[in-house]
């Protein structure tokens, strides 16, 4: 046993938790990021498999990718991170995410989740006496006319009157209007989505 | 080994991959807060000489924070929950709805006063409440009302049934100085000290039942306490010198107070039990206006010891002084505000007086008020309102603004000319 | 529209955990009593020879008001007399910083009758800060009156 593997391996452990605890934040709608339903497929996969980022890895890391290949329905991380960054990169390019050949186009995505952002906000009377680092999440389920069916809090602030504030809110729209969008578009992401309020 | 590895960061990898859009909603309005009182129902062979959703009325639009329809404007008067229709008061842009009704209770001159908040959009009550009382405390039975419904709405204490505590000079129609108390809302205005010697500083003790104040009845400052129920005074232990400026510590067992006796004005604190006097400060300078922080472990006080008063702060258990103020040359009359992050205080610029809030943390400051010769800001117990003395051409008035600054108002039912207002803390 | 608004109000589920709350109040009519004092102290009559003027934030006398405690020293020798000294601010600034800025104004004054001959058991001195203004309004001029010492001698 040499030196490096142990000390290689706990690199790559700490680069991998840093990597993967980064995507526990959500997306940000400015810098809109897409994080795929289903495992991105296999070839483009191979396409990253070229791009080997750390010398020092290069040999550990070909071990794993190597016991993994043999179980293609395991995921590996490294190169879905780079996949993942790499989509952050052409944020402002339309991608087209190849899923039940169908295409599902990215500024679609954003003209409806921005319509629905502005009509919640048009409704949100926030309180304005309580604190200012508070955030609710709340999901919502939709029938394709636009129709709230539940809106159901899955994360609270810690502060009931902040959360009632924005199930009132969504109360208050009632039914989300000029949602037309292709079917397969309203079943991937409007079904059934979360809407996260904060002040700020 | 690299397996259970792998299994670890598949484990962290999916519960990372979120399958659902997430879209954030950021910002919202802070627009007044759209609610309608019915006027209760009243079920006394008296007649009414007040309405309870008036008082309550006023009461909510003091600060700009809601507003309140008025009855005309209602299509329906319910005053039991099987009585209303949601549908009109979402139809009247109605946010909240409040019914009640009053009756004879069971004990004889007392009346119960029920009322139901309701959430319209949400069609669900949020709060049922009962208060009991004799018939002629109507007001304040409004303004308990008011707390309740202002409370749950807004997520802070109400303070519509504190009090203020203020000064008025002598007048044509009275040549006394007039220790005062008197509703929030200005009502109800009653002397509790009269004398013919300047009264200043009044201070409230924590349980509300006694002021602190200063008097030169005797000739020179001195601080008394009056029990406010029995109107007994009792002069505190007289020191050579100035004996004033005293200000009640949290859990009331003692008072902080300015003694000149040393050669010059310096902080000390007086243990009401012991009856005796502590020096918290000892500096050639002016150090004055005490204020206990609201966890009773420093107090803040103004000093000239850097060659123009400022604001300091001293550990009272140490004794360690620390500079707060840095901007402008006159920085004075500090009071913290109830959460203990920032203070109030009288801030000079350009040689006007201002009333400022600086936070403690960050140390910027920010004027609030643009009227002049600002002076005894006080803060109500619910962090939201500063009330301040001021001038109104020559005359002394209060005058009030939220600390976010979007309200300003001027306590205009108070007769006579007043000043150093002192907000009274909450009851219960 | 209005079944599919009763759909959604009858699908919607929240996990706040107080949504509803109860209280019970009371009030009672206690009210405060009030007191009086009777004035144990008033003020005596005084010339313009008794009076000192100051600046603006200051405690310093000039030489007219250094010339004026002189002779003031003389008569209150000559007669036996006991001394005390108020100080006085205007209006600018806030009330308990007046009080001290006041009382440094009288000690000032107190110190320099001393210096004159006058014995420091036969002076007392008070500070009165803007409470007791010569002068109401809210001018210079008016303001000017107030930032005073006095010397009431008997």
């Amino acid at each position: 046993m040499n030196y490096f593997a142990p000390f290689g391996l706990s690199l790559f452990i700490h680069f991998g938790i840093v990597f993967s605890l980064s995507n526990i934040f959500s997306i940000d709608f400015d810098s809109f990021n897409i994080e795929a339903k289903k495992p991105i497929e296999a070839y483009i996969i191979f396409e990253e498999q070229k791009i080997i980022p750390k010398k020092k890895l290069v040999q550990t890391k070909e071990l794993i990718q190597s016991s993994v290949l043999k179980e293609p329905n395991k995921i590996i991380i490294s190169d879905i991170n780079k996949a993942i960054e790499d989509i952050d990169k052409s944020r402002n390019r339309i991608i087209e995410i190849k899923t039940n050949n169908k295409e599902i186009l990215k500024s679609d995505l954003i003209k409806y989740s921005s319509m629905i952002k502005n009509q919640v906000l048009e409704n949100w009377n926030r309180p304005s006496k309580i604190s200012l680092n508070l955030k609710t999440e709340i999901e919502i389920t939709l029938v394709p006319t636009g129709e709230i069916l539940s809106a159901t809090l899955v994360k609270g602030s810690g502060n009931d009157i902040f959360d009632e504030s924005a199930l009132r809110a969504i109360l208050k729209v009632n039914s989300f209007e000029g949602l037309n969008m292709q079917m397969n578009l309203f079943d991937e992401h409007f079904r059934n989505f979360v809407l996260i309020f904060s002040p700020e | 080994m690299l397996k259970k590895i792998l299994l670890i960061y598949l484990v962290l990898f999916i519960s990372n991959i979120q399958s659902q859009l997430r879209i954030e909603i950021k910002g919202g309005a802070e627009d007044p807060i759209s609610i309608a009182i019915v006027p209760l129902e009243w079920n006394l062979d008296s007649p009414q000489d007040e309405y309870l959703h008036q008082i309550i009325k006023s009461d909510l639009e003091s600060f700009g924070e809601f507003k309140v329809l008025p009855p005309e404007n209602m299509l329906s008067f319910p005053s039991s929950k099987e009585e209303v229709f949601f549908k009109d008061w979402r139809m009247l842009g109605v946010d909240y709805l409040v019914i009640g009704r009053i009756n004879v209770s069971d004990f004889s001159e007392e009346i119960i006063t029920k009322y139901t908040i309701f959430d319209v959009a949400r069609e669900k009550s949020i709060h049922r409440g009962s208060v009991i009382g004799p018939v002629k405390t109507l007001r304040k039975i409004g303004h308990k009302v008011s707390d309740k419904i202002y409370s749950r709405i807004q997520g802070i204490p109400g303070i519509f049934s504190t009090k203020i505590a203020y000064i008025d000079k002598p007048s044509t129609d009275d040549p006394n100085f007039n220790l005062r108390i008197s509703d929030i809302d200005g009502y109800d205005s009653l002397s509790i000290f009269s004398s013919p010697q300047p009264l200043m500083s009044p201070s409230w003790s924590p349980d509300r039942q006694n002021i602190a104040y200063v008097s030169f009845e005797e000739g020179t400052s001195r601080i008394f306490l009056q029990q406010l129920n029995s109107a007994e005074r009792k002069g505190v232990k007289l020191e050579e010198g100035i004996n004033s400026s005293p200000n009640w510590s949290p859990n009331g067992d003692k008072i902080s107070a300015v003694l000149s006796k040393s050669g010059n004005p310096d902080i000390f604190i007086y243990d009401l039990s012991k009856d005796t006097w502590k020096q918290i400060t000892k500096h050639f300078g002016i150090d004055t206006e005490p204020d206990w922080s609201p966890n009773s472990k420093k107090i803040l006080f103004t000093s000239n010891r850097s060659g123009s008063p400022q604001i300091y702060e001293v550990n009272v258990r140490s004794n360690r002084v620390k500079r707060l103020t840095f901007e402008g040359t006159y920085n004075a009359r500090g009071r913290y505000l109830p959460d203990g992050k920032g203070i109030v205080f009288v801030h000079r610029k350009n040689g006007v007086f201002h009333i400022a809030t600086q936070n403690l943390r960050t140390g910027k400051i920010r004027i609030l008020t643009d009227t002049f010769l600002d002076e005894s800001p006080t803060v109500s117990p619910n962090g939201n309102v500063v009330i301040y003395a001021t001038k109104d051409g020559d005359r002394d008035t209060l005058a009030g603004i939220t600390l976010d600054g979007k309200t300003k108002f001027v306590m205009s039912s108070i007769k006579g000319e007043a000043r150093e207002p002192a907000w009274s803390p909450l009851i219960d | 529209m209005n079944i599919t608004h009763k759909f959604i109000i009858t699908l919607i589920v929240f996990f706040l955990a107080s949504c509803s709350s109860v209280s019970m109040d009371r009030t009672n009519d206690a009210t405060a009593i009030s007191a009086t004092a009777t004035g144990a102290y008033s003020d005596t009559g005084i010339t313009s020879n008794n009076i000192l003027y100051f600046a603006y934030d200051k405690s310093d006398i000039n030489s007219e008001g250094r010339t004026k405690i002189r002779t003031l020293a003389k008569l209150i020798n000559d007669n036996n007399l006991s001394v005390r000294v108020e100080g006085h601010c205007d209006e600018r600034g806030t009330r308990e910083y007046n009080l001290a800025l006041g009382e440094k104004r009288a000690k000032t004054v107190a110190e320099l009758l001393i210096i004159n001959g006058v014995a420091s058991d036969k002076i007392d001195t008070v500070s009165y800060g803007e409470e007791k203004p010569a002068s109401p309004g809210s001018n210079e001029r008016s303001w000017s009156q107030n930032r005073r010492a006095l010397v009431k001698t008997f």
